[in-house]
This record gives structure tokens, sequence and C-alpha cells, in this order.
């Protein structure tokens, strides 16, 4: 109760607030940058999270989320091109409406459809996850294990078109995880005398590597995005007859966007084209739908929104990230020395409910600040591609260099940003690497610090109950991911 | 015979997987050490390495899927040497920044890049790296307190 008040508190911590108005103004920004997904635009902000206090840090990084996933419906609506992938869905009817001349009206509804997805999601992370959390916290170090192997087992259904090459990436990320000081002899491994490896390669620089450098090598010979016409671009929120038509697509959006939110691998591009087909489906004028229909701007992005809160519901109670997103997330926490997962709720209980108080701010920022950002995002998405690069890369190699003043750092960066190039191009897909990374010591250290305590003998995992149920958990999460590879290939997903 | 992209990975995910299991073998033993050892898990990790190669091979051969020749298309091989151009600036830049300092060496990374990408080569570019150097030398080294290299230029700050 007290950590409640402190976090109502929080309402009023100028910091917070300040966090909260940045990180969605930066991630409206993002967003609205084709190429510039919400994980990438959490991971460029990631290294200047350090020197923060952890609330002010995490809502920042969670209120970019908000923010871009309302961003990416900008270039959507207005240049057929979605800023996110899960802004694809938005492009259908969006961009019909911007050629009917009420572009206005479809970024209108699009914002108050995300207000309304946002503070469901919102309300779900609340009630769910505590919980959740509570259930897990008789964990003992076989537990711990088999949660760190639940969570490696979804790399299975984030593994998009090859679950082979999802192994594949999630055991170079375990093998990354290796390097540095023994977590037991404290022996050396695989740092080939070079100190800067002996406390091992920090997830951040990975993530960033993989997501950002990975992505402007990506970018420097894509085409470039058509360019934003200012006309017809005054922002107009809907009254209340087409609010009438909205209240349904919308329900639809929350319903589906909180289920593919909580399932790992799921995410919000998912659920934004189902929460499209299912109201195309349960609409009174279907025939409206590809032609400019309100409704199927609504449900899309009600559902993507929705997912900024019900995404987090698995990493704060299991310490799993089910998206690129959650796992920026999750590398935000480990910054700030914190684990999320059963124990977070006792250790910093303060920081969880300043989380949700900074997600509801965002949430209602986000339409304060979308009602005044659509003139500067015009002019940003306008900006010509190769500065846009330029300054991109020039704040990632500021920021890395910042965490630690170290150049090695960037050397790690440059070779992460190859390998996702690399793995890009090879159809890999990165999360499950970054899987690797974040869950490796956890699996390791806690596998070994079990055989201790029951020498040597692995019976010790069965015997554990909890342990047996999310070993059990996992098997059937990756039994259900390799029937969908070899015996349901019509059904898979493109996750990566 | 072509091998695809998939046959490559496979093969170089089984040669990785071997060197691995090769530098694991080399972690001294501890007598700190307990029953897995420092080398256990590395260990496991390179046969689940080779296993998932080997598997990609197969499965490859399997679905029979058309062999794309590597780097035959040529907007492919354009794509990959402009990557390897905007690393290879950026990899300049690591060097460059001890010796140049942070502010001259982020003007130049930005200038660089932006030419790179297309920017044509006149005044503006040069006034508008410098600009953008400035603004994050304010945002880094007196907003956030970073101590960023000033290379030979030290005495002057």
């Amino acid at each position: 109760m007290d950590a409640f008040i402190s976090a109502l508190a929080t309402l009023t911590n100028g910091w917070v607030m300040l966090a909260a108005l940045g990180g969605v103004v930066w991630g409206i920004f993002g967003g609205a940058l084709p190429g510039i997904s919400p994980s990438i635009a959490m991971a460029l902000l990631l290294p200047f999270t350090y020197g923060m206090d952890p609330t002010v840090a995490l809502v920042m990084l969670a209120s970019v989320y908000v923010g871009a996933e309302y961003g990416g419906s900008i270039p959507a609506i207005l240049i057929r091109t979605p800023g996110t992938n899960s802004a694809a869905a938005t492009t259908i009817d969006g961009f019909e409406l911007a050629r009917q001349g009420r572009a206005g009206e479809a970024l209108g509804i699009s914002l108050m459809s995300g207000l309304v997805g946002g503070l469901f999601g919102l309300l779900v992370l609340v009630i769910a996850t505590e919980p959740l959390a509570r259930v897990a916290l008789a964990f003992t170090p076989p537990a711990y294990c088999a949660l760190g192997i639940l969570g490696l087992s979804v790399i299975a259904s984030l593994s998009g078109r090859s679950l082979v090459k999802g192994l594949i990436a999630g055991i170079l990320g375990l093998m990354i995880a290796t390097v540095g000081t023994d977590p037991v002899s404290g022996v050396s491994r695989f740092t080939m005398g070079v100190p800067d490896l002996l406390s091992g390669i920090r997830p951040i620089l990975i993530m960033v590597g993989l997501f950002a450098v990975a992505e402007m090598l990506e970018q420097i010979s894509a085409p470039a995005w058509n360019k934003a016409d200012r006309r017809d671009t005054r922002l107009k929120l809907p009254g209340l007859a087409v609010w009438r038509r909205l209240w349904k697509p919308q329900a639809i959006g929350c319903a589906i966007g909180t289920f593919e939110g909580v399932t790992p691998g799921a995410g919000g591009t998912i659920a934004a084209f189902m929460a499209y087909n299912e109201a195309r489906r349960w609409s009174s004028k279907p025939e409206e739908f590809g032609k400019g229909s309100v409704e199927g701007i609504a449900a899309p992005e009600a559902a993507n929104n929705v997912v900024t809160g019900t995404a987090l519901v698995p990493l704060l109670s299991l310490g799993i990230p089910g998206s690129n997103s959650a796992a920026i997330l999750l590398g935000g926490f480990l910054i700030h020395g914190l684990v999320p997962g059963p124990m977070l709720f006792v250790k910093a209980p303060d920081v969880v409910y300043g989380l949700y108080v900074g997600l509801f701010a965002a949430n209602i920022l986000m339409v304060l600040v979308g009602l005044v950002i659509l003139t500067p995002c015009i002019w940003l998405v306008n900006r010509p591609k190769p500065w846009l690069i330029a300054f991109i890369l020039a704040l990632v190699m500021s920021g890395v260099y910042a965490i630690d003043n170290s150049v090695f750092d960037l050397g790690i960066v440059l070779t992460a940003g190859v390998v996702g190039y690399v793995m890009r191009r090879c159809g890999m897909p990165m999360l499950p690497m970054v899987l690797g990374v974040v869950l490796g010591f956890l699996v390791e250290s806690n596998y070994r610090r079990s055989l201790v305590l029951s020498r040597g003998d692995h019976s010790i995992f069965i015997e554990d109950p909890v342990s047996l149920g999310l070993l059990l958990a996992a098997v059937a999460l990756t039994g259900y991911s390799v029937w969908r590879e070899y015996f349901k290939p019509q059904s898979k997903e493109a996750i990566a | 015979m072509t091998l695809s992209r998939d046959d490559l990975l496979g093969l170089g995910m089984i040669v990785l997987a071997a060197a691995y299991w090769a530098a694991a073998d080399q972690i001294p033993v501890s007598l700190l050490s307990d029953a897995v050892g420092a080398d256990g898990v590395p260990k496991v990790l390179a046969v689940a390495l080779a296993i998932c190669g080997a598997l990609l091979l197969l499965t490859t051969r399997l679905k029979r899927q058309p062999a794309e020749a590597p780097s035959s298309d040529r907007d492919e091989k354009r794509a990959h040497l402009r990557a390897a151009g905007l690393l290879a600036g950026l990899v300049a830049y690591i060097f460059l920044l001890p010796v140049l300092g942070y502010p001259l060496a982020i003007a130049l990374l930005i200038a660089a890049v932006a030419i790179y990408g297309g920017t044509r080569i006149r005044p503006s570019v040069a006034a508008v790296a410098v600009a953008g150097s400035a603004l994050f030398w304010v945002f880094f080294v007196k907003i956030l307190g970073i101590g960023m290299p000033t290379g030979i230029w030290a005495a002057g700050f």
C-alpha cells in the first residue's frame, strides 16, 4: 500500500513527468521515421538512462514505446509507409482517407484509439502482473534455472520462418553470455587476454548494435521514402457520431491486443492485422474497409497500443521479454541492477508502481503531444535520409561511449551491428540472440548452483515443484512451436 | 553444385561450433571449480550449435528450396558494398576519436556519412556537421557531464 501511495506521488514528480514527456516526444518522432522501430527508438535512448533514477529511466523507455506506436501511424496515413511494423494495417484505410482529403480525421482516430488501447493495456498490466509474480515468489535456484529455460523456450515461438535459425540465434546469444569471468570458479573464459572482456559483454551493447547499427547499415542502400504533404494534415479529433462507430472496433482491438500482447512472440503487428480482420467481419459496413473506413483505423491502432501494456506482463511477472521492445526495457532494468521477475515486487515495488503511473501519464501525454507534434513530424519525415542516418549514428556512437567512457565498447557495438546485418540477410531473427545474451548468465549460474546444492544430482530440477512446472511449460511451448514449424507451416508468421 | 545461403550458414555454424569447443577446451581448470566446470556449459552449447548447423543443412536439402546463389544479385552486392563502406567510416571514427578528439571526430562522422549517403558536397554540409557537433558536445559534455576525448587538442580544453 505504501508503495502504491508513493507511486501516486510519482505523478507529482517533475523528473518522472519530464521523462514521460520526453519519451513520448522521442517515441513519436522515432515511430514516424520509417525504419526506426519502437525497439530501435528505445535502444537509442538506453545509454542515456545510466545516470538516471531507475523509475525515471524506465518510465522514459516505456513512454518511448507508447509514443512510437502512435508515431508509426503518421507516415502510414500520410505517405502510405508505416513508420513501425505494427502500423502496417493502419496504412490500408488511413491512406485511403488521406487521399480523400481526410488525413487529419484519420490521424485523430488513430490518436484516440491509441489512447483507448494504451489505457486498456495498462489496466490489464496492473491487474494481471502482481498475482502472477506472487505465485513465483517461492523460487529456489532450480526454479530460477527452469524460469530461464522457460524464457529461452520462447525462442521457439520468436523464430519466425525458421525454428532452426531461431535456435542458432539463441545459442549464439548464450555463447556471448559465457564471455567473461566464470560465475562459479572465477576463471576467465573466451576473453582472449583482453582486460575489457573480463566483466563480460554488456547486453545493452549487443542490443544497440543488433537493432540500431544493423538498421543503419541496411538503410544506407535502401531507397528514400516518400515525402509528406503538409496540406490536409490538421489533426481533427473524432466527434460523438464517429465515436459511436469506433467503440466496437476498439473493443475488438483491445481484446485481441490483450491476448497477443501477453503471448511471447506475437506482438503488435499480428494483433493489428487480426484486429483489422475481425473488425471488418463484425462491422455493419464491411464494404467500406479498404476504401477509407474509420473502423479500419480504430481496430489496429487500439490493438497495437494495447500491446504496449500487455507485452510487459510476462516481463514484469516472470522476467521473460516477449518482444524486442520488452527486451530493451529489460536492458533498462538490468542497467539499474533490477531483475524483472518474481522478486521485483518485493525488492523494488516503488519502481514497478512508478512505472504503472508513468505509463498512465505517457498515454495521456501522447494525446496532448500528438495534437501539436504533427507539423514537426512532417518536417522530420521530409528530411533527407542521409542526414537522418548521419545524426542517428552520431547519437549511437556518442551514447555508447558515454556508458563507460570506452572506445572498446564502440568496437563491440559495431561488431554486433555487423552480426545483426548478416543475420537479417540470412533471415535469422534477432530477438532469440538478445534472449540468449540476457538469460544466459541466469540459467548457467542457477543451474550450477543447483547442482552444488544437490551434489551433482539432476533430479533436483524435477523434485522442486515450481521448477518441474516451469520445465513442463517450457517443453509444452517448445513442442507447440515444433508442431507449428513442421506440421502447420501455413500458419507461421514472420515475427522477426 | 551451388551452395545456398542457408547451406553456407549451416557450414559456418559447424565451423564456429568446432572453434568454440576448442577454445572452451583451453579454459584452465580451477581448484574452486564445481562438477560442471567452467567449460561444461560452453561445450554443451558448441554441440548444440553444431547440431543446429547440421539440421539447417539437412532441412535445406529436404525442403528442396530453390538454390539461391549467394551474392549473385548485383543489387545485393551493391547493398553489401554500401554497408561495408559505412562500416569502414565508423571504424575510422573509432580510431580517430582518441586522436582528433570528440568535437572534430563527430563533425567529420556526420559530414562523411551524409556525403556517403548521397548528400552533395557543398559548404552547407560542413555548416550542419559543425552545428551538429556543437549540439552533441553541449548535450554530452556540458549537460550530462561525460568526459569525451579531447585528443590532440587537450591543452585547449
